[in-house]
């Protein structure tokens, strides 16, 4: 049942077994997965069905980040959430993305591969990427793709799935959750409040409003947290104000070790060998990309984080370093300051001077100079890459509030040296590989680093480690089930929890994960810990 | 619209004054390639007058390298080179040092 609590004329009281926080991927899923197990289970969600913008505005920073892209934009507070606008680009994490390496400050999660996985293939049915799996053999050997890398050393195919058109998780599975007698959705309840005992450590309650400064409680047995990566951390932070850090934040951790997955081009593969492009097809409504990452032994030998690599067809224009060259003295020298290279700078732009005036042409003439600048010339590598935890990463309180008297948030964020080194490294692991099958040549474009890792630098906008995962509250926020540390019925699901990131986008182990979570609530509720 | 490739023009023109002055032909490949940029020339030459003990005909000569040899024998070499991460990078470029030595020699005697 849906309910609009906007409608409601005065204060109600709700009782519940289950009260999800969040109708979004984690809380649909949840929802589903334990409506044949409980009588009662909530849904509280902040938006509708359709986008509003004033509640989108809930998500404004208190201040915009300077690098980092504001959450106002890369999440959708509605129900079905982000996935109401993201590619559907799913892969699952690999087996040493989940162990300690001891490489990777902070990296290691408290449980293993093998424990997510079993949830990996009920995870793509709900993002209706098909049953068949992951692996690069099968999928390479099922669409006949070529494997340019298949004698390399360093080098191997992973593999990504989309649903075509994208799975939007309400539109495509609401209707299982909307029409269920267990299950009721509250639609335009905005939490804003967590009763918590400390005597028994339960949650007893959590207050929402309806947007008609009237505020409703919800009792429920058990209470899970399906926000998203940042409002995760924002409202536990919040909760924590009132009762003095109890919940997972007694050593600190709380928005902490915030990463994504920053997307760069970051390197260029010069190579005639068109074969590259057979790398991805279109298959029975779904689109399955293959795309280059380093094996596993690359990654321990050369202690390195691992990168996806998708290659994208680029023409002179694209590939050329005159524009790029062009750009960064102009940046400069409006500074009144010289460039790092400033002499290799002029060079390129006085060599590639065709390219610049082509560039000058269509942006500011809307028309072409030079019908060669289109010629197909190699691959750009728009990759993707691992971000280490680290602590001064975070989610933060600020001191601006929203309409409900919550502090907004403030982002700190930044690409360390050390990831920055790690991601040279792995490139040139793959440019030894390029070489050695003489596919190409591949340049890493180091010298554009003031460019790349400041207002070019992309993003998956995949909010992860902010509530991670830990065996300790000393380590992390919830433990090895997502129950938060000093609680007894509290959870949270998301990839706020995600220790580590990998190299690919969340959603499918998000969903695996919420998958096991429900295998959890349902055991505690046989053991009668319910 | 103008229909004019500069790039082909300049690697044509600089593989021909190559070829001349080193007598190879079968050097021809390696250097007519589009991701080099003319900066890469002299920053391969500096980097091995800074970092190699030998010349870079001595090099070549160790590795059996001289102008008789095939296109496949020296791309075999520089294959060798990938393998055995006997590679430098220069302006980003991850090149073979069989590679780099060709280009230096070349780019000495012009």
């Amino acid at each position: 049942m849906l309910v609009d609590s906007s409608d409601f004329k005065s204060q109600q009281n709700i009782e519940a077994d289950i009260c999800i926080m969040g109708g979004g991927v984690a809380g649909i899923v949840l929802a589903n997965e334990l409506k044949e197990n409980f009588a009662n289970i909530v849904i509280l969600e902040s938006g509708g069905e359709e986008y509003q913008q004033n509640i989108q505005e809930l998500y404004a920073p208190a201040k915009e980040p300077s690098i980092y892209p504001s959450p106002l934009h890369s999440r959708l507070r509605y129900l079905g959430g982000a996935s109401n606008h993201w590619s559907n680009n799913t892969s699952p994490l690999d087996r040493i993305d989940f162990e300690k390496r001891d490489w990777i400050e902070n990296s290691g999660w408290p449980i293993n591969y093998d424990e997510v996985t079993p949830f990996y293939e009920k995870a793509a049915v709900y993002c209706q990427t098909g049953t068949d799996g992951y692996s690069a053999d099968y999928w390479v050997h099922k669409l006949a793709l070529i494997n340019p890398y298949k004698n390399s050393r360093f080098t191997e195919i992973g593999m990504a799935k989309a649903s075509l058109p994208p799975t939007r998780f309400y539109a495509s599975h609401g209707d299982k959750i909307n029409n269920h007698k267990n299950i009721t959705i509250y639609k335009h309840a905005n939490v804003t409040d967590i009763l918590y005992s400390q005597q028994t450590k339960d949650i007893e309650q959590v207050t929402f409003n309806s947007y008609t400064n009237l505020e409703h409680k919800v009792s429920a047995k058990q209470f899970i947290m399906c926000f998203g990566g940042i409002e995760n951390a924002r409202m536990l932070l919040h909760f924590n104000q009132k009762y003095e850090n109890k919940l997972g934040n007694e050593f600190d951790n709380v928005g902490r070790y915030f990463m994504d997955h920053p997307t760069l081009r970051a390197a260029n593969l010069y190579s005639k060998d068109q074969s590259f492009e057979s790398l991805s097809k279109y298959e029975q409504e779904r689109f399955i990309l293959a795309f280059f990452q380093l094996k596993e032994s690359a990654l321990r030998e050369h202690e390195t984080t691992n990168l996806r690599l998708p290659l994208d067809r680029a023409s002179e224009y694209v590939l050329s370093d005159g524009i790029s060259s062009f750009h960064i003295l102009k940046d400069n020298l409006s500074n009144f300051e010289l460039p790092n290279d400033f002499g290799k700078h002029v060079s390129n732009f006085v060599l590639d001077i065709d390219m610049v005036m082509e560039a000058v042409a269509r942006k500011s003439f809307d028309t072409k100079i030079f019908d060669s600048a289109d010629d197909f010339s190699g691959y750009q590598i728009p990759l993707m890459m691992e971000q280490t935890p680290h602590r001064d990463n975070r989610i933060k309180l600020g001191n601006a509030k929203d309409k409900f008297g919550i502090a907004k948030v403030e982002i700190e964020w930044e690409l360390k040296n050390e990831d920055r080194t790690r991601l040279w490294k792995s490139l040139e692991l793959f440019a030894k590989d390029t070489g050695m099958l003489s596919l190409g040549r591949v340049r890493l474009l180091k010298e554009r680093s003031s460019r790349m890792f400041s207002d070019q630098i992309g993003f998956g906008h995949h909010h992860m480690g902010t509530t991670r995962m830990a065996n300790s509250p000393e380590q992390g926020v919830v433990d090895s089930d997502q129950k938060v540390f000093g609680t007894n019925n509290f959870y949270i699901a998301g990839c706020s929890v995600f220790p580590t990131g990998g190299h690919v986008p969340p959603t499918l182990t998000i969903v695996a994960l919420t998958l096991r979570l429900a295998e959890k609530l349902k055991e505690e509720k046989q053991n009668g810990r319910v | 619209m103008v229909e004019f490739n500069r790039r082909k023009f300049l690697s044509v023109l600089g593989c021909l004054a190559v070829t001349s002055a080193s007598g190879n032909a079968n050097l021809l490949g390696l250097l007519n390639d589009e991701n080099l940029k003319v900066s890469d020339f002299e920053q391969i030459s500096l980097y091995w007058q800074h970092n190699e003990s030998t010349s870079a005909s001595t090099f070549l000569c160790n590795k059996g390298v001289d102008a008789t040899c095939s296109q496949e024998y020296i791309e075999d070499i520089i294959i060798q080179d990938f393998k055995q991460d006997n590679t430098i990078i220069i302006n980003g470029l991850v090149i073979s040092k069989t590679e780099a030595a060709i280009i230096v020699s070349a780019y000495d005697y012009l």
